[in-house]
């Protein structure tokens, strides 16, 4: 692990020396290695020359009362494709919340991680006007009944090469807090979430030629945008504190009208967010060289400096493993503590600020149900704000390199506990096998409408980071290393598919481990249980299920003797081991976290009198605390 | 079949509180030490129990030491191994033995309610008495007492599981909506559920110091009694409480730093624990008696000097 981390420091030290300019050419000289190494640019390869390929300057105002945006946009999109681009496609996400009817809502059941729609505040999105930059005015056509996905018919096609411009006037209701967005707290809240007419992904591909990647909202289903340059202008009652993507202007400007208006860039991103209240404190740390800013209410203070703890914590480690944080392009980090009312907007990630508080209010100390949203959020910024895959039609891509590093990071600062209380502890990653043994044999890869929202947990977190763990115990952490750092440096800022992960894997992995992870987890069925079947005079081992991952066996025959390791290879689906063995151990290492029993994985010949004396004594006392009638008074 | 004249001086033997001799309080926490019947035959009566059904779980759980992963739910407590084995085919339930302990735990508990509420009779009345009794006397203190201290126990036991039950209920619909008030709505509920347990514990202090079994009057004295003692009651309760903690984490943390294999230093820790956790109880008691007997006095004198 030493290696990498002398490579980042290197690159930091280099960075830190560079302006922006610099940094630009930098990233295209790191965008043409990756297409130097890779054999065959695919669609989705670090192709994204730095002309920002959808860009928007906003000048919003947004009234708390009302919980109602009015906005006036200019976005523009650069068609760096060979196709010309005859029509625009804009996403009109909060449309989706505009009544109980709606496909997303009729999808979900109204309900969201165990938070539930309101009707009486619903959410809507309009465009009001629009035109290209020359005045000439466009008209717009829903692409679905509810209107999240518009259609606009551009007088000319783009040219392959240039960008069209157009200027939009808006006007979005938020919801009250739900599915990522909204308001709370009477209106002293507001998140502002997927709040802006958002460009759909224009691509090219071989058969098709060129064409919008972009669908109506499903209920299920995460985003999918192209990177670009914000320039965000908010304006907001004096007094409020604004966090958003990206930097802030040094100094708010007071207007005539008693309003503030808070003004930021971000460049390299591909979305924009931000969240305001009268209430908000902050706490800032520097943790290697990014500026972290966590934004609370007063009352969640302490929940803010574990969300920080965890934070700072996880953030060196992700350095490590994949790379700097935005290519060290992006200087601020925010941490968004959503108030106790407005779970909804929690644990939702976006370029350079992510939200805390999707599992409700302060918990104590021993569950650390905060410190895991932290971190598996802030990994996020790597898999999804960087390395940008379609959450829409492939989700597992995003969530399970984000959601293995978390059980990894988890590891790493908890020892793996989320709940560690009395002596009791239970970690992210048994968390996930909870779930994933439901349904071992999910398919991870799908679109997001292709799954129940427990199929899609599996689908995309549980199986997925699973799957990583057990490819990382297999293949040792130095390899597993090169996998991942490679397959960030090859991606970032691009728009990556299953086929070029597969690839990467391939070249730093081989083609064993590359052949089980993608035929039979990701696009096949397969599971596996693998057990001691019977032990008595001889051991009797069984295979059941295709999933193909060679094993070890551990065999103790006495006390005095070390045990010997046998393999396993996985064409052989029993196993007999003669001469009465007193402990047989398959898997010692726990590699195969997929596995879907790992309690029949060992047995002993006899039972354990030592182990059993141990019960007897664990027991007696139990048993005098439940007659003394409860162990306190 | 015991003479009249030698149950009155039974009687008088257990009654005979000194009310005179102006004792401190630690004078009556030495009698747990001094008088040691009551915190011996309170753990003979919690280990003799607790070792029928104790064994018949060892016996339903022994052959489960034949799977690793469960010695390791024991060893680490860990939730994932337990969350592994519960959904594995691997060890299914506890079989007969296992059943049977099952069956036999409310019965055995309600048992050994019974015969420590005897306990305590004789107990509280051997640290109120001038000096130790006799076996005979500390039997029959048991059974005088027995009724009322059982009324005193079950209305204890009523009070605090209604008062506690619906505090914590409260607590969790209000945490909902604001977590701070849920968690003071809970500390709330359960310094009341204190309260009240220390009430009936007063009272049949209350009631052994005052010759009283009428269980109302006694409950009204003890209120009266805790008004008037307030702080050094507090401090008694508080530092048994404290001392309670203080025990279980040390006992606690030695026996993480053992191996499951080490049973016989285990056994002694936890034995050990078990033990002075008793004698906090009893030294609790004991110190209850002291106050109310010192409070008595006090209206005593009040009386002299009106
Ligand atoms: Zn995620």
């Amino acid at each position: 692990m030493s290696n990498p981390k002398s490579k980042i420091q290197n690159l930091k030290s280099k960075i830190q020396n560079l302006k922006s300019k610099i940094c630009c050419l930098w990233l295209a000289l790191l965008c043409c290695v990756g297409l130097l190494r890779a054999p065959a640019p695919s669609l989705g390869q670090a192709t994204v020359p730095p002309p920002d390929v959808a860009s928007y300057t906003i000048v919003a105002t947004y009234d708390p009362q009302t919980h109602m945006l009015t906005g006036q946009q200019t976005a523009m999109y650069h068609n760096h494709t060979t196709v010309p681009i005859p029509t625009l496609v804009f996403h009109l996400y909060l449309n989706a919340f505009r009544s109980a009817e709606t496909l997303w809502l009729r999808e979900s059941d109204l309900r969201l991680r165990g938070y539930s729609f309101d009707p009486n505040a619903p959410g809507w999105i309009r465009i009001d006007q629009i035109a290209l930059a020359d005045g000439t005015a466009l008209t717009v056509k829903p692409l679905d009944d509810d209107e999240t996905l518009v259609e606009v018919a551009l007088p000319q096609p783009v040219a392959p090469g240039a960008s069209v411009s157009v200027d939009i006037a808006f006007t979005a209701q938020f919801p009250k807090a739900f599915a990522r967005t909204g308001w709370a707290d009477g209106g002293d809240f507001i998140f502002g979430g997927q709040w802006f007419p958002k460009f759909g992904v224009w691509e090219e591909d071989e058969r098709h030629g060129g064409a919008w990647n972009a669908y109506p909202f499903h209920a299920n289903s995460e985003f999918y945008a192209d990177f670009g340059r914000y320039d965000v202008a908010l304006t907001l009652p004096q007094g409020w504190v604004v966090a958003a993507t990206g930097t802030a202007a040094p100094t708010a400007k007071a207007n005539a009208d008693g309003t503030v208006t808070h003004t930021f860039s971000a460049e390299h991103v591909i979305d924009f967010a931000w969240t305001a209240s009268p209430k908000y404190r902050e706490m800032t740390r520097k943790v290697e060289g990014v500026d972290v800013r966590v934004v609370y209410y007063p009352r969640q203070r302490a929940m803010a400096r574990r969300a920080l703890q965890a934070t700072a914590g996880a953030l060196p480690l992700y350095h490590a493993w994949f790379g700097a944080y935005g290519k060290s392009l992006y200087p601020h980090l925010t941490v968004v503590i959503v108030p106790p009312d407005a779970g909804g907007a929690g644990g939702m990630e976006y370029p350079t600020l992510f939200t805390v508080g999707a599992l409700g209010g302060m918990m104590p100390a021993c569950v650390r149900m905060i410190e895991v949203e932290a971190v598996h959020e802030l990994g996020h910024q790597w898999f999804q704000s960087v390395v940008a895959t379609n959450e829409a039609e492939e989700p597992w891509l995003d969530e399970s390199f984000t959601d293995y590093a978390t059980i990894r990071a988890m590891n790493a600062l908890y020892d793996g506990a989320i709940v560690e209380c009395l002596g009791w502890n239970f970690s992210y990653l048994a968390m996930h096998r909870l779930q994933y043994i439901m349904y071992p044999d999910t398919p991870m890869a799908g679109a997001a409408w292709d799954f129940d929202s427990l199929q899609y947990g599996i689908a995309t977190y549980s199986k997925p980071a699973l799957a990583l763990t057990t490819v990382e115990r297999t293949v040792g952490e130095a390899a597993m290393q090169r996998f991942l750092s490679t397959y960030f440096d090859r991606y970032a800022f691009a728009h990556p598919r299953a086929e070029d992960v597969r690839a990467v894997m391939e070249e730093t992995l081989g083609a064993e481990v590359t052949t089980w992870f993608f035929e039979q987890l990701v696009r096949g069925n397969a599971t596996l249980d693998i057990r001691v079947v019977t032990l008595d005079e001889q051991a009797t081992l069984e295979r059941e299920g295709d999933l193909c991952i060679p094993t070890t066996v551990r065999v103790t025959r006495s006390g005095r003797q070390a045990p010997e390791t046998l393999a396993w290879p996985c064409d052989t689906p029993t196993l007999t081991i003669d001469g009465a063995p007193r402990l047989v151990e398959i898997d010692p290492a726990g590699a195969i976290v997929l596995d879907r029993d790992l309690a029949n994985n060992q047995l002993r010949r006899a039972p354990d009198p030592a182990a059993g004396a141990g019960l007897a004594v664990r027991w007696l006392r139990f048993w005098q605390d439940f007659l003394w009638g409860g162990a306190v008074w | 079949m015991v003479e009249n004249d030698e149950r009155q001086m039974v009687n008088a033997e257990w009654q005979t509180v000194d009310r005179e001799r102006r004792m401190g309080l630690g004078a009556y926490l030495r009698r747990v030490i001094e008088r040691p019947r009551g915190w011996a035959l309170s753990y003979l009566l919690t280990t003799g129990m607790a070792l029928g059904p104790a064994l018949l779980m060892t016996l339903a759980w022994a052959p489960l030491t034949r799977h690793p992963l469960f010695s390791q739910i024991l060893a680490t407590r860990s939730v994932d191994a337990l969350s592994d084995f519960v959904m594995s085919g691997a060890g299914n339930g506890g079989g007969i033995w296992g059943t049977l302990a099952l069956l036999l735990a409310f019965p055995i508990w309600v048992l050994a309610r019974l015969i420590w509420t005897w306990l305590e009779g004789g107990t509280l009345a051997e640290y109120a008495a001038g000096q130790p009794l006799s076996w005979r006397a500390f039997a029959q203190a048991g059974w005088r007492w027995f009724g009322a201290f059982l009324t005193l126990n079950l209305l204890g036991a009523v009070l605090v599981g209604g008062v506690g039950g619906a505090a914590l209920l409260l607590a969790v619909f209000v945490y909902m909506r604001s977590p701070a008030l849920g968690w003071v709505i809970a500390g709330v509920g359960l310094a009341l559920a204190g309260l009240i347990a220390t009430w009936t514990e007063v009272a049949r202090a209350v009631a052994l110091t005052q010759n009283q079994r009428g269980v109302f009057q006694v409950l009204g004295a003890a209120a009266r009694a805790m008004v008037r003692q307030a702080l050094p009651l507090a401090a008694l309760v508080g530092g048994g409480l404290a001392l309670y903690g203080l025990l279980y984490l040390a006992h606690r943390w030695l026996v993480d730093l053992l191996p499951l294999h080490w049973w016989l230093p285990t056994l002694l820790i936890q034995q050990a624990y078990t033990i002075v956790r008793l004698g906090i109880r009893l030294a609790r008691q004991a110190g209850q008696v002291g106050l109310v007997t010192a409070l008595a006095a006090w209206y005593d004198t009040k009386a002299i000097m009106i």
